[in-house]
């Protein structure tokens, strides 16, 4: 790899972090950080090592080429979905405390159990109430708390 | 959806649970989640009430 290439690199990559830092600019982060991508996105778009590179160099016509866009559009793209996907995806409340689910079952069952042989209705055995709120704790995401 | 709410109107103690679901999915969670985590406690509550069912 040539001096020129390395060059190119470099200003390839920091047109990408300009894309990257224009699209975090304009999200809805705390002033200091839009300020900072800001003024990053204008560092990074005014820095242009300007090198003939591609004149100097023998052309390699069997050589795989990227995209013209490349790594630029790719940036863009990584940036906006991880936009979309940071604001559109929150994360979902954990499946319910089996263990804890399983324990409130059985003793609300011996509960309910007692009620018949008291010969209360379902209505009149209070412990039921009481039940639903533990199962819905089991089942809340936060029940080891 | 018709046939949803058919069904709701036939089984309306699923409404809460429904509604949970969509909940969920309006606040961009799992709605797959949150359905199975209402069928667990719809079964949970359904089981504990099975005394009151069986023929004594």
């Amino acid at each position: 790899m040539t001096f020129e290439q390395i060059l190119t690199d470099i200003t390839a990559v920091l047109g990408a972090i300009g894309v990257i830092s224009t699209v975090l600019a304009h999200l809805p982060l705390p002033a200091k950080y839009a300020q900072f991508f800001a003024r990053l996105a204008t560092y990074a778009a005014n820095t242009k090592f300007s090198v003939n590179q591609r004149d100097t160099l023998p052309k390699k016509d069997d050589e795989p080429k990227l995209p013209p866009f490349f790594p630029g559009g790719a940036a863009v793209l990584l940036a906006i979905g991880f936009a979309f996907h940071a604001q559109g995806c929150r994360p979902s409340k954990p499946p319910c405390d089996q263990t804890k689910l399983a324990a409130v079952v059985a003793v609300c069952t011996a509960k309910s159990q007692e009620c018949v042989n008291e010969g209360k209705s379902e209505a009149e055995c209070e412990a039921l109430a009481q039940c639903d709120t533990k199962i819905a704790q089991a089942c809340s995401g936060d029940a080891n708390k | 959806m018709t046939e949803l709410f058919e069904k709701l109107a036939k089984r309306p103690e699923l409404v809460p649970a429904v509604t949970k679901i969509v909940e969920a999915f309006l606040a961009h969670e799992d709605p797959l989640l949150e359905a199975e985590r209402q069928a667990e406690i719809i079964a949970a509550k359904a089981l504990i009430r099975a005394p009151f069912k069986e023929p004594t």
